[in-house]
C-alpha cells in the first residue's frame, strides 16, 4: 500500500514537473549550419535539433566541465534529436559530419 | 578463323580494371552511406569514399599521362558500324570527363564542408579558398547528378559488351584481358577447391560479421541491462526519495519546526532508504558521493525525538534535486551511448555487406575467367589437333581438373600421333607392295604382250599369205572385169558416137523447121493482132447498140408506166361519171316528186278558188321547173353516158397501147440482152485474139530458142563426138595400164612371169575387142 501510494505520488510529481517545465526549443539544421549560433535555455528544458537539410547530420553535445558528453548519432534528412539539458552550464554543439556546423547553448 | 585480338597494353588494362572496381565500390559506398546510423561508421565510410575517389583521380591522370607511350591498338577486324563506333568513342570520352570531374567535385564538397582532403591518411589538404553556401549546395547537387550519369554510362558500357558478344558475336572484352599463352595451361588448384575456398571465404566473412554483430548485440544487451540496473535504477530510486521528501515537506513546503510524527518519520525513512538504494545502484563518482552524503544529511536532519528544522529539510530537498538533475543527464547520456552502440552494430552489418559483395563478385569473375580461359585453351588445342596443326609442346602446370584433362588430351594426342605413324608405315608398306605388284603385273603384261605379238606376227604372216593369194585372185578377177568394162566402154563410145551423129543431123533439121515455124508464127501473130483490132471495134459497136437498146427499154418502160397512170385517171373519171349519174337519178327522182307536188298544189289551188290562184301560179312554175329540171338532167345523163362510153373506149385504147408498149419493152430488152451478149462475146474474142497474138509471139520466141537450142545441140554433138574419141583413146590407155598393173602385181608376188604370160596371151583378145575409132567425117 505504501509503495502504491509512493508510486502514485511519483507519477503525480513527474506529471506536475512535466506540465510545469518550459516548452522545448527547436534548432534547425539547414544549409550545413544551425539556425542559431547561440541559445540560452533553462535547466531541464529540452532542445529539439531538426534536420531540415538534404544531407545527413549529427548532434554532438559537449558540456563545459560538467561531464556531459552526448553523441546523437546520424540524423537522416527529416529526423530530429531531442535533448533535455538538466545540468546548468555552457554546452558546445557541433555536427560530427560537418565540422563547420557549430553553436553554443547556455543552460541556466 | 578468328583474327588475332589487338589487346590493350598491360598498364592500361590494369588501370582500367582497378578504376572499374573502384567505381563500382564507390557506387556501393554511396548506397551504404544512406543506410548508416552511427556517427563513427558514417565518418569512416565517408573517409573511405573520399580516398577511393582520390585514387580514381590519380589513376586517370596517370592513364592520360602514359597514353602517348601505351597507345590503344587498332582492331579494324571488329567491323563495327559507323554509328556504333561513334557511340563507343563518345561513351569512352564521357567516361574520362565524368570520372575526372567527379573526384574534383567531391574534393570541393569536402572543402565546402570544412574537411581537409586526406590521401590515405598521410597528406591533408585544406580548402585553399572559401566556398559559399550556395556554391556548396550546387557542388553537392552536381556530385549526385554526376554519379547518376556515371551509373548510366557504366550500364551502357556493360550493355555494349553484351550486345557485341550476343548480337555481333564479337568478344570485345577480350581486348581488355591478358592473352593466355597457347602453349601453356595453368590450373594449379582444382576447381572444387577454388570454389570451396571462394564460398568458404564469403561464408567466413558473413559468419564473422554475424558473430561480431551477435557479440555486439550481446554487449549491447548487457550494457543496457547494466545501465538499467545502474543509472536508471538509481535515478528511479532518487526520484522516489525526492517524491517522499516533497510529501514530507508538504504542499507548501513549509513544515514548522516540530517533533516529527510517525507519518513524517515514515516518509523520511522512505527517502533515506531510496537514496541509499540509489547510491548502491549508481556508479562510483560524483553522483554516488552526493547520494552517500545525502544519506548522512537526511539522517542528521531527521533526528529521533528531536524537532526537525525546516531549513535543513529544504536543503536536503535542494540536494535531492541536484542529484536528480545529474542522474537525468547521466541517464540521457547513457541512453545515447547505448543507441550509438546499437547503431554501430547495425552499421557493421550494413558495411560488411559491401566487402562481401565485392569479394563475391571478384571471386566469381576470377573463377569464371579461370574456367573459361582453361576451356578456351583446351578448345584451341582440340581444334589444332583436329586440323593437324598441333605438333608443339604444351606445358601443363598444376593439379586441377583442367590440367588433368589437358594431360589426358596430350596423351591422346600422342596416341593419335603414334597411330598416325603406324598408319603412315602401313601406308608405306602398302605403297611398296603396290609398286611391287605393279611391276610384276607389268612384267606379266609384257610377257603376255610378247606372246600376243608373236601370235599376231604369225597371224599377220598367215593373213599376208592369205592376202597374197587373194590378191592374185583379185588381180585376175580385176583384169577380167576391167577388160569387160573397157570393152563395154568401147561399145558405149561407139554407140555414143552414132547417137551424136544422129543428134547433129536432127539438130540441123530442127533448126531449119524452127526457122520456118518462126516465120509462120510471126505472120500468125500479125494476123491475130489485126483480128484483135477488129474485134475491139466490133465490141465498141456492140456496146453502142447495147446502150441504145437500154435507152429504148427505159423509154418503153416509162411509156407503160404513163399509160397505166392514164388508165388510172380514166378509171377515176368513169367512177366520177358513175357518181354524177347517180346524183342525176336522185335529181330526177326529186324532180318527179316536185312535179307530183306541183300537181297536188294545182289541185289544191284549184279547190281553193280565187284564194289559191297565186298559189296555183307558183305550183305551175314549180311544175315547169321540175319539168325543166327533168329535161336538163336527162341531157346531163346523156352527156354522162357519152363521157362514160368515151372513157371506156379510152381505157380499152390505153390497154392496147400499153400492151404494145410492153411488147416493145420486151423487144428492147431482148435487143439489149443480145447487144450485151454480143458485146461480151466481142470482148472475149478480142481478149482471145490478143492472147493468140501473145502466144504466137511466144511460139515464135520459143521457136527461135529451139533454133538456138538445135544449133547448140549440134555443137554439143560435135563435142560429144570429140569426147567419145578421147574416151576411146583413154580406154585403150586404161587397158594398157591395167595390164601393166596386173603384171606388176603378179610379178611382185613371184609369179609375174606366169601371169605376164597369161596377160600377154589374153592381150590379143583385148586388142581384138578394140575397134578403131569412127571416122571424124561420120560425126559431122
Amino acid at each position: 500500500m505504501k509503495q502504491i501510494t509512493l508510486a502514485l505520488g511519483l507519477v503525480a510529481m513527474l506529471a506536475a514537473a512535466a506540465t510545469s517545465a518550459d516548452a522545448p526549443v527547436t534548432v534547425n539544421q539547414k544549409g550545413l549550419q544551425f539556425s542559431v549560433a547561440e541559445l540560452s535555455v533553462k535547466k531541464g528544458q529540452t532542445v529539439v535539433f531538426f534536420n531540415d537539410d538534404r544531407t545527413t547530420h549529427n548532434v554532438t553535445v559537449s558540456g563545459d566541465g560538467n561531464g556531459v558528453s552526448v553523441n546523437g548519432g546520424l540524423q537522416p534528412p527529416g529526423a530530429d534529436f531531442r535533448m533535455p539539458f538538466s545540468k546548468p552550464g555552457t554546452y558546445a554543439i557541433s555536427c560530427g559530419i560537418h565540422p563547420k556546423m557549430k553553436m553554443t547553448i547556455v543552460v541556466q | 578463323m578468328q583474327p588475332p585480338v589487338a589487346r590493350y597494353p598491360r598498364p592500361l588494362r590494369h588501370i582500367h580494371w582497378i578504376v572499374a572496381l573502384l567505381v563500382m565500390a564507390q557506387l556501393a559506398v554511396a548506397v551504404v552511406l544512406t543506410q548508416l546510423r552511427s556517427l563513427a561508421y558514417g565518418q569512416a565510410v565517408l573517409e573511405l569514399h573520399r580516398e577511393m575517389g582520390l585514387v580514381i583521380l590519380i589513376l586517370l591522370l596517370v592513364r592520360l599521362a602514359i597514353g602517348r607511350k601505351f597507345r590503344v591498338p587498332k582492331q579494324p577486324a571488329l567491323g563495327m558500324p559507323a554509328w556504333q563506333s561513334g557511340v563507343a568513342t563518345t561513351v569512352h570520352r564521357l567516361f574520362y570527363v565524368l570520372l575526372i570531374l567527379q573526384p574534383v567535385i567531391g574534393i570541393a564538397v569536402s572543402w565546402a564542408r570544412g574537411d581537409a582532403v586526406k590521401l590515405i591518411g598521410l597528406i591533408a589538404v585544406s580548402a585553399p579558398f572559401e566556398i559559399s553556401d550556395a556554391a556548396r549546395d550546387n557542388l553537392m547537387q552536381a556530385h549526385i547528378v554526376n554519379a547518376v550519369l556515371l551509373l548510366c554510362l557504366t550500364m551502357l558500357h556493360i550493355g555494349a559488351i553484351v550486345f557485341n558478344r550476343v548480337v555481333r558475336g564479337v568478344s570485345v572484352i577480350e581486348r581488355m584481358l591478358p592473352a593466355a599463352p597457347a602453349e601453356r595451361l595453368i590450373n594449379r588448384t582444382p576447381i572444387a577447391i577454388q570454389m570451396s575456398v571462394a564460398f568458404g571465404l564469403l561464408i567466413t566473412i558473413a559468419m564473422l560479421t554475424g558473430m561480431y554483430a551477435i557479440s555486439k548485440y550481446r554487449d549491447f544487451t548487457q550494457m543496457t541491462a547494466v545501465f538499467q540496473a545502474g543509472e536508471v535504477a538509481a535515478a528511479n530510486a532518487t526520484r522516489t526519495a525526492q517524491v517522499a521528501w516533497k510529501e514530507l515537506l508538504g504542499p507548501a513546503g513549509a513544515v514548522p519546526d516540530r517533533i516529527a510524527d510517525q507519518p513524517m518519520r515514515d516518509l523520511a525513512d522512505t527517502a533515506r532508504s531510496s537514496v541509499e538504494d540509489a547510491a548502491s545502484h549508481s556508479k562510483p563518482g560524483d553522483v554516488r558521493n552526493a547520494l552517500t552524503a545525502l544519506v548522512g544529511n537526511i539522517t542528521a536532519a531527521t533526528p529521533a525525538g528531536a524537532a526537525w528544522r525546516l531549513a535543513e529539510l529544504r536543503s536536503i530537498d535542494t540536494q535531492l534535486q541536484d542529484v536528480v538533475d545529474s542522474e537525468s543527464a547521466d541517464v540521457f547520456q547513457g541512453r545515447t551511448e547505448n543507441d550509438e552502440e546499437a547503431a554501430r552494430g547495425h552499421d557493421l552489418i550494413v558495411v560488411a555487406l559491401l566487402p562481401t559483395a565485392i569479394v563475391g563478385i571478384f571471386v566469381a569473375l576470377l573463377l569464371a575467367r579461370s574456367i573459361s580461359g582453361s576451356l578456351n585453351r583446351m578448345s584451341m588445342f582440340v581444334r589444332a589437333v583436329a586440323s593437324g596443326q598441333s605438333d608443339g609442346a604444351m606445358e601443363v602446370i598444376g593439379r586441377g581438373e583442367f590440367s588433368a584433362l589437358m594431360r589426358d588430351m596430350l596423351t591422346m594426342r600422342m596416341a593419335v600421333e603414334q597411330r598416325g605413324d603406324e598408319a603412315a608405315a602401313q601406308r608405306r608398306a602398302f605403297e611398296s607392295d603396290r609398286v611391287r605388284l605393279a611391276e610384276e603385273s607389268q612384267e606379266r603384261e609384257a610377257a603376255a604382250e610378247r606372246q600376243a605379238t608373236a601370235e599376231r606376227q604369225q597371224a599377220e604372216a598367215e593373213r599376208l599369205n592369205q592376202l597374197e593369194r587373194e590378191r592374185h585372185l583379185l588381180a585376175a578377177e580385176f583384169e577380167t572385169q576391167v577388160a569387160g568394162i573397157v570393152e563395154s566402154v568401147t561399145h558405149t563410145v561407139r554407140d555414143l558416137k552414132v547417137t551424136a551423129d544422129k543428134m547433129a543431123v536432127s539438130a540441123s533439121n530442127s533448126a531449119q523447121c524452127s526457122r520456118d515455124a518462126s516465120k509462120v508464127a510471126r505472120q500468125t501473130s500479125e494476123t491475130a493482132s489485126l483480128i484483135a483490132t477488129g474485134a475491139a471495134q466490133l465490141s465498141t459497136a456492140a456496146k453502142t447498140v447495147r446502150g441504145h437498146a437500154g435507152e429504148s427499154k427505159s423509154q418503153a418502160k416509162r411509156a407503160v408506166e404513163e399509160a397505166a397512170e392514164a388508165k388510172a385517171q380514166i378509171d377515176s373519171l368513169v367512177e366520177a361519171t358513175r357518181q354524177i349519174s347517180n346524183i342525176a337519178e336522185v335529181i330526177i327522182d326529186i324532180a318527179r316528186h316536185t312535179n307530183l307536188l306541183a300537181v297536188n298544189a294545182r289541185v289544191q289551188a284549184a279547190l281553193a278558188g280565187e284564194a289559191g290562184r297565186g298559189f296555183a301560179i307558183v305550183a305551175t312554175e314549180v311544175k315547169d321547173l321540175a319539168a325543166k329540171t327533168r329535161s336538163a338532167i336527162d341531157g346531163i345523163a346523156g352527156q354522162i353516158d357519152q363521157v362514160s362510153n368515151g372513157a371506156s373506149r379510152s381505157v380499152e385504147f390505153l390497154q392496147r397501147v400499153s400492151a404494145r408498149i410492153e411488147s416493145l419493152e420486151g423487144a428492147a430488152t431482148g435487143i439489149f440482152n443480145s447487144a450485151d451478149t454480143q458485146c461480151a462475146s466481142t470482148s472475149d474474142i478480142a481478149d482471145r485474139v490478143a492472147e493468140i497474138s501473145v502466144s504466137t509471139r511466144s511460139v515464135a520466141k520459143n521457136i527461135d530458142e529451139a533454133q538456138s537450142t538445135a544449133s547448140a545441140t549440134k555443137d554439143m554433138s560435135t563435142l560429144v563426138l570429140e569426147a567419145a574419141d578421147l574416151m576411146e583413146e583413154r580406154a585403150l590407155q586404161l587397158e594398157e595400164q591395167v595390164t601393166r598393173f596386173v603384171l606388176q602385181i603378179q610379178e611382185g608376188s613371184g609369179g609375174a612371169a606366169a601371169h605376164a604370160g597369161s596377160v600377154s596371151a589374153r592381150r590379143p583378145l583385148a586388142a581384138a575387142a578394140h575397134e578403131p575409132p569412127m571416122p571424124q567425117a561420120m560425126a559431122g
